[in-house]
């Protein structure tokens, strides 16, 4: 499902002492089947950007089209339920959101709200706990005696429950460790290819953004200051700097070698981009070494 | 240098039948050295920064801090000793103000008022945050929160200070403040820095790196040497510096790379010498 944004401004408390004007004049569109990063410092208005992609906010001035819906500031909250389904939202440390005494019931309580008898929604909990790749043994326990990563996993499972057609992931692997962060990734990555899923990620981990991101999206105090393909994003090395964002560790590395007069016809964004480079420079020597 | 922490044979269970999350644990930190604990998520990282601190009750093994013994007796001594920074900048924040927040530990030790308001304004400014004195907790981003955490840390003269996991949920704007931070601290107050994570990338500037997993130490080392056994710090679900990755890369495609570790800068480096240099 795509969403597209045309001219998006959003105030907080319009009107008063405290107005505050967090979104400024927003365009752009998340295609279909796609993976979109969105990246920024905080403060730089991303999480509002994210709450307008399920109407959890309405935009103060200009239009969002969600699917086949459009959201404006007069859309009424009457009849955004069945779109609130399609466009499922795993906030920043899910884990607190958990409160149910077991996982299935945990994971069944979105189905259920949504129409589904508990035989139904059970089902889909073992379904969705095996998506996740958690054992259905799991499904029994407290969520609460779970480690770290397993409960985020479970609330990522209460999310997939709703069968979301775009998926938004609001830095979901924050806080854990680096084999978990691997392991979340994957996760996503492969969800994505199976099920087509239309993905929004914000992230700080570039190196997330160059191996998943089909599309960049830059943003500023309010604003989008850049966007476009992952290698053209990232082939301003210094513009990011200036804007103190990170670029992935092997385009900076690149960035080095360059200052030192090594010369890329394209910056490379991965670890094996970066080691066929020097490879080819090593073989342009002749001093490959067997 | 002498000992100002000394952990021998440290073995803890939560409960009987539990595996340990600590199993005979033992090293020693110089005063004024900067240590860094790595290990995943449940290796038993943090249950050795609570053991330090006197928070948990165990019953194998000892703990010197500052030649002391930790014991019931002398745990109010130790505890002294020690600043703790823990992983969420919203659960430390406990003044209304940032002042107040920083002053907070040193009205409890009814410290007179004007040594306050001077120990006070010191500790912000050693963390940059002298501006903010009179801003609440919502007015600040967690990278700023973790720097008044510190703060109040500093205004209480500890010789050590633990972090622990103090970094994880900070944006990396948040994160490099708050290691350029220790850094100074640690070279301008000689503070004994002991840090907990899991982002090798923050253990660049310890003196040593102990390498923890299951509640056992399975590695001890200057960092070069540790990040130089990166199939181990994998294993353990960890990460190795880039210039590490970067020469597994390279050694997949038959290039011979040095076998000692460089960081970044040497290893481009090391490819001008053997590329451009004519």
């Amino acid at each position: 499902m795509a969403i597209t944004f045309k001219e998006v401004t959003y105030t907080y408390s319009p009107g008063t002492p405290f107005e505050f004007q967090a979104l400024k004049n927003i365009s752009t569109k998340i295609e279909d089947n796609s993976v979109t990063a969105v990246i920024g410092h905080t403060g730089s208005g991303k999480s509002t950007f994210l709450q307008h992609l399920n109407a959890l906010l309405k935009p103060t001035g200009g239009t969002v089209m969600i699917g086949n819906t459009t959201i404006t500031s007069e859309t009424s909250n009457k009849n955004l339920k069945p779109l609130r389904k399609k466009v499922g939202i795993v906030f920043q440390f899910p884990e607190n959101q958990l409160f149910a005494e077991t996982v299935e019931k945990d994971i069944a309580f979105g189905p259920e709200n949504f129409g589904s008898t508990a035989e139904e929604a059970s089902k889909i909990a073992k379904e969705m706990i095996t998506l996740v790749g958690l054992p259905e043994s799991v499904l029994s326990r407290s969520p609460f005696e779970l480690s770290g990563g397993q409960m985020r996993r479970v609330a990522i499972a209460g999310v997939l429950a709703m069968h979301p057609e775009v998926l938004v992931l609001d830095e979901p692997t924050a806080g854990l460790d680096p084999g978990g962060r691997r392991e979340i990734m994957q996760l996503f990555g492969d969800l994505q290819k199976k099920q087509k899923f239309t993905i929004v990620l914000v992230t700080h981990q570039m190196e997330d953004v160059a191996n998943y991101a089909d599309h960049v999206i830059v943003m500023e105090h309010g604003k989008i200051v850049k966007e476009g393909s992952p290698r053209a994003v990232f082939a301003n090395v210094e513009w990011l700097h200036e804007k103190q964002l990170d670029v992935p560790a092997s385009t900076e590395f690149a960035f080095e070698m360059q200052k030192r007069g090594f010369q890329f016809t394209r910056l490379p964004l991965t670890e094996s981009e970066l080691a066929d480079d020097i490879a080819d420079f090593f073989k342009k020597r002749g001093q490959t070494h067997e | 240098m002498n000992e100002m922490i000394k952990v021998s044979h440290l073995t803890y269970a939560y409960t009987q039948n539990s595996q340990p999350a600590l199993d005979d644990v033992s090293f020693t930190i110089s005063s004024g050295d900067w240590v860094a604990i790595v290990g995943h998520n449940g290796s038993g990282k943090s249950t050795l920064a609570q053991a330090l601190d006197g928070l948990i009750d165990f019953k194998l093994g000892n703990i010197w801090v500052d030649g002391t013994k930790l014991t019931e007796q002398s745990v109010w001594t130790v505890r002294s000793n020690i600043g703790m920074i823990f992983q969420n900048p919203d659960n430390q924040f406990v003044g209304a103000t940032v002042e107040d927040d920083v002053a907070f530990g040193l009205e409890n030790m009814a410290v007179p008022h004007d040594e306050m308001q001077a120990r006070v304004d010191e500790a912000l400014s050693e963390v940059h945050m002298s501006d903010f004195r009179r801003k609440q907790p919502e007015q600040l981003s967690g990278g700023q929160k973790q720097r008044v955490a510190l703060a109040g840390v500093i205004a209480m003269q500890p010789k050590i200070i633990i972090l622990d996991e103090a970094t994880s949920m900070l944006d990396p704007v948040g994160r490099r403040e708050i290691l350029g931070v220790i850094r100074k601290l640690k070279k301008r107050l000689g503070i004994t820095v002991l840090s907990i994570t899991h982002e090798i990338d923050e253990t660049t500037d310890a003196d040593k790196i102990i390498v923890l997993n299951d509640g056992k130490i399975v590695s001890t080392g200057a960092p070069e040497t540790i990040y130089s056994h990166s199939g181990l710090l994998l294993k353990l679900g960890l990460d190795v510096p880039y210039s590490q990755r970067l020469k597994r890369e390279l050694t997949q495609r038959h290039i011979k790379t040095p076998e000692t570790y460089f960081d970044e800068e040497g290893m481009v480096d090391w490819l001008w010498q053997s590329l451009l240099k004519k």
